[in-house]
């Protein structure tokens, strides 16, 4: 188990820079996700750290180790790919064992290291068959098993259940989470475009965007206490509800206008430089009279537990709005809604303004 | 590199050199084949064409361009040069023709059979010449030849026909024979080109009410229009290399009235049957000249392929 | 039909035949065809087992009074027992050089960037359209330099620049399409470049190597200008296709022994060709996909 240090970390391709200075730290033991849109370089980080690309500047340490010119085999870290990456005509236990027979080890050794991974994965009956024969669910724990048992220091993940269907991605899902837990809590680096699955997998979550660390933090910090725009849309189903408002000083206190005219009247020492709104779809309410957002239904989704109704606003805006299961209006229901719990606001670069909040009622 | 911001590293440039030595010690063996073998013989052609050089023991003089001038005052090398184009043109677009039919016909994965037919069809293309040049021409032989009794039989012709032995027809008979045998290949890259296309474009085309021929005239046949020019120059090429078969079948006869390019180079480099002196130099000269006129063609030809990529693309 | 008559896609006129007796014609006009194509071949096996007085005067396909005698004739008289060893030696060793020296090229072509990549590349399509029979001069002539010019190993070596490049091409372009992952994956485990190639990469490129043994099979076996020239002067070392080819100019009557000579000398590759042809299609498919 060890932890990992990158420090100022860049890529190159040609004149392209597609990392453009990443620090994280990532203690032993951590499940760490990389999240962000496709493009945003979060593959070719992990591969950077993996050692199949190269590094060019910076500093990668594994286990307080300097890497960056240690060839991929000696870093302590192994990968599941993607695509599986399993060798098509060797049976699996042969695609388990190859890298440590290819390196000497004797073959007694490594069945029982095979035997063991597969026991841990619950694939011992596999051992003898080809992939060709297996689903897609066992190629993913077999390319997991492949893994185990060179028991590495690190495991890296790219996208391993972008393969699956929706209903094994989740079951595949909790059983990554459950190996983090059997094997003692090894250091695992896990990469995803799904926000999902970063919340339910991560210790800790670092969003990328074009290159740049967005935000580094825990999923309920993130989801909480975006630091901007981008990962407050990023993170969350359905994605949070922007409103655009224009502010001016009163007094003491700062009145944020809505597109529509209704007003909100702001509190804290940024207060003034509001730009944005953010409110999440379960942070508003069914009002009744006054309220200061008001809309016609437009779509309803019924997920059974809970229902999401689409509000058009008055300026055209779509609204998600979250409803316990059976109290859900109608579509082309007038709705009154009011704010509840935490709202977010930003500035005009996007970047989140925590001090602010809506001034108590003044009566 | 982009590593100007590290310092120098010793063991990471260490290993890559070993990985670049080790990809050129992959390249070793084939390089060696291709070197001496492949490239080689195209370069030496072109010195060797400058040479009078009458066999390998002998020693070579240089002679300059005389070869050259002398090959272009030779009527036999204009006939063969000659034959060998017409034998292309009678060849390639009857044997396209005559495979594209066939391999559409045999993609029919529910036709019982396809693959022994296919197989069928082959079997020539797998028969070395040698043999091909015995049991054609018995086959054809005018004296009580299968082929030519069956003419006689069904009242198609009232005299044996001579195919091999007459000037005027040997040539035909020799393309026809070259057709039948390698047809085969042809049919193949065809095949090939055919499993291209995506087995739901005939479903659609299936629900849409459309018929096979329509399918096969709409759908396929502009489908796999771009490897026709791909077929057409690898059978262009082949169909230059015919010394095999005309050397089994006629040796170039009778008087010389089958003697295409191949066979005039080998006739004047080797030939110590007639007597004459073997001309390797002479022989080089006219090889150099006519791979010359062959690799216009080819860049025609491939000016062509581009053409066809253009137009494919622009749809 | 009913059915599909009511729709309105099938107002057009309903085609004559149905799928099913479309097929059934094409079949009967395959086999007929068919039948006729292979004729000469059938002729020939015919012929090869009947007397030489029989063989004219007896067309049918099946010889009344079969004798095995040509035979025994063709395979020691006419040496054709020792052009077929002769034969055999020249197309194994050309196939085994072929197929490692072009897959070993074709991967590292196909997968890695290095200096002098596109120049070899270059090289490689040049001489793919320039026909080879103009070059037996300096062929040859290398091959009397390094002594090899009378002599079976030089007829064995030579064979094997006959489709070399494409040979290359197809296992290059074949390399170059396999995912990245697997060689990556392998790179993690710390495998060398040798072991990849030799335990990962070569046992997955089989549809290529087929389609290379069956294509460098038939080149060898039938391969004719080559040996005839380097066995002009030394009949001892003849292959088959330049000892059938001499037996024809020997033995101009001796036509039982000549057709039982050729079969002999086909035999193995249609062999070869009927249990390989499935994959040497599918491989040669792949190639043009890719």
């Amino acid at each position: 188990m060890a932890g990992l240090s990158l420090k100022g970390i860049r890529k190159n391709f040609g004149s392209a820079e597609v990392i453009k200075g990443v620090d994280i730290d990532i203690a032993p033991g951590e499940f760490c996700v990389f999240v962000g849109p496709s493009g945003c370089g979060k593959s070719t980080l992990l591969r950077m750290i993996a050692g199949l690309e190269e590094i060019s500047a910076g500093e990668l340490s594994i286990g307080g180790r300097v890497v960056n010119d240690v060839d991929p085999s000696e870093r302590g870290a192994a990968m599941v790919f993607q695509t599986y990456a399993l060798y098509p005509h060797m049976t699996v236990a042969r695609n388990m064992g190859f890298g440590l027979r290819m390196n000497g080890v004797p073959r007694d050794v490594v069945d029982k290291r095979v035997r063991e991974a597969a026991r841990i994965l619950q694939i011992e009956d596999l051992l003898k068959r080809k992939p060709k024969a297996l689903s897609g669910g066992q190629r993913q724990r077999v390319a997991i098993g492949r893994a185990i048992v060179r028991d590495p220091e690190v495991f890296l993940f790219d996208e391993p259940l972008s393969n699956l269907d929706a209903e094994l991605r989740v079951a595949t899902r909790l059983e990554i989470a459950k190996l983090h837990r059997q094997l003692d809590g090894a250091t695992m680096i896990y990469v995803t475009h799904d926000q999902v699955e970063a919340m339910t997998l991560a210790d800790k979550i670092v969003v990328l965007r074009a290159g740049r660390i967005e935000q580094v933090g825990t999923p309920m910090d993130l989801y909480h206490r975006p630091a901007n725009l981008f990962v407050a849309g990023f993170i969350g189903s359905p994605k949070m509800n922007f409103i655009t408002v224009e502010t001016r000083s009163q007094g003491d206190e700062t009145v944020a206008t809505l597109p529509d005219g209704r007003t909100l009247r702001l509190s804290g020492a940024q207060a003034n430089q509001v730009k944005t709104l953010g409110l999440r779809a379960d942070q508003l309410e069914r009002a009744q009279g006054d309220a200061p957002l008001t809309g016609v239904v437009a779509v309803v989704e019924r997920l059974g537990d809970a229902d999401f109704a689409w509000v058009r606003t008055e300026w055209g805006q779509e609204i998600a709005v979250r409803f316990p299961g059976g109290t859900t209006p109608d579509p082309d229901e007038p709705l009154a809604l009011r704010l509840s719990g935490r709202t977010h606001f930003f500035d005009a670069d996007g970047i989140a303004l925590p001090e602010v909040s809506i001034a108590p009622a003044k009566d | 590199m982009t590593d100007a911001a590290l310092p120098a590293r010793p063991h990471r440039k260490a290993r890559r050199m070993r990985q670049t030595a080790l990809v050129y010690l992959f390249l070793v063996p084939g390089m060696m084949v291709f070197g001496a073998f492949i490239l080689w013989p195209l370069v030496a052609s072109e010195w060797y064409s400058l040479l009078d050089w009458s066999g390998f023991d002998a020693n070579p003089v240089f002679v300059g361009l005389a070869n050259y001038r002398e090959l272009l005052g030779d009527s036999y090398f204009w006939d063969a040069f000659r034959r060998s184009f017409i034998f292309m043109l009678a060849t390639v677009p009857a044997q396209m023709a005559i495979s594209l039919v066939l391999a559409v016909m045999l993609n029919d994965k529910l036709l019982k059979l396809s693959s022994l037919y296919r197989t069928l069809i082959f079997l020539p293309v797998v028969t070395p010449v040698a043999v091909i040049g015995i049991v054609m021409t018995l086959m054809l032989s005018p004296f009580n030849g299968p082929v030519n009794m069956a003419l006689l039989d069904w009242g198609l012709t009232q005299r044996t026909i001579d195919f091999l032995g007459s000037p005027r027809l040997v040539l035909w008979t020799l393309a026809v024979i070259y057709i039948w045998k390698w047809v085969g290949v042809t049919m193949v890259y065809w095949l090939a080109a055919l499993q291209t296309v995506p087995a739901e474009l005939f479903e659609a085309a299936r629900l849409d009410g459309v018929t096979g021929r329509q399918v096969t005239m709409y759908i396929v046949l502009p489908m796999i229009a771009p490897f026709a020019v791909v077929i057409a120059l690898i059978s262009a090429i082949s169909a230059m290399n015919v010394f095999p078969l005309v050397q089994a079948m006629t040796q170039g006869g009778p008087f010389y009235s089958s003697e295409v390019m191949e066979v005039y180079i080998f006739r004047t480099a080797f030939a110590s049957a007639a007597g004459t002196v073997p001309r390797l130099g002479y022989a080089s000269a006219a090889g150099v000249f006519f791979g010359l006129s062959i690799m216009v063609l080819t860049v025609f030809q491939i000016l062509a392929l581009r053409q066809a990529r253009r137009q494919g693309g622009d749809q | 039909m009913t059915t599909a008559s009511r729709t309105p896609m099938r107002r057009r006129r309903p085609s004559l035949l149905s799928p099913r007796r479309r097929r059934l014609v094409v079949s009967i006009l395959l086999a007929a065809l068919c039948a006729a194509w292979i004729y000469p071949m059938l002729w020939m096996v015919s012929a090869s087992l009947k007397t030489n007085a029989a063989i004219f005067a007896d067309p049918g396909l099946i010889p009344s009074e079969p004798t095995i005698e040509n035979y025994f004739r063709a395979w020691t008289e006419a040496r054709i027992g020792a052009y077929f060893f002769n034969t055999l030696f020249v197309t194994i060793g050309s196939v085994i050089i072929v197929t490692v020296a072009a897959a070993m090229m074709g991967y590292v072509l196909g997968r890695r960037q290095f200096p002098g990549r596109g120049l070899i590349f270059g090289l490689l399509v040049f001489t793919l359209f320039v026909p080879q029979g103009y070059t037996i001069i300096p062929v040859l002539g290398l091959l009397s330099a390094v002594g090899l010019g009378q002599s079976l190993w030089g007829v064995m070596l030579a064979t094997c620049g006959g489709s070399f490049v494409i040979f290359v091409m197809l296992f290059a372009g074949y390399f170059n399409q396999m995912p990245d992952e697997l060689e990556e994956a392998a790179r993690m485990d710390g495998v060398g470049m040798v072991k990849t190639f030799w335990f990962v990469m070569l046992p997955l490129s089989q549809p290529i190597i087929v389609t290379v043994i069956v294509m460098q099979t038939l080149y060898a076996w039938n391969d004719f200008l080559l040996p005839l020239v380097v066995t002009l002067a030394n009949p001892a070392i003849r292959t088959l296709s330049v000892g059938v080819y001499a037996f024809k100019g020997e033995n101009f009557v001796d036509w039982g022994g000549m057709t039982a000579a050729s079969t002999i000398s086909i035999l193995p590759v249609v062999i070869l060709f009927l249990f390989l042809q499935r994959y040497f299609i599918a491989g040669l498919a792949g190639a043009v996909k890719g």
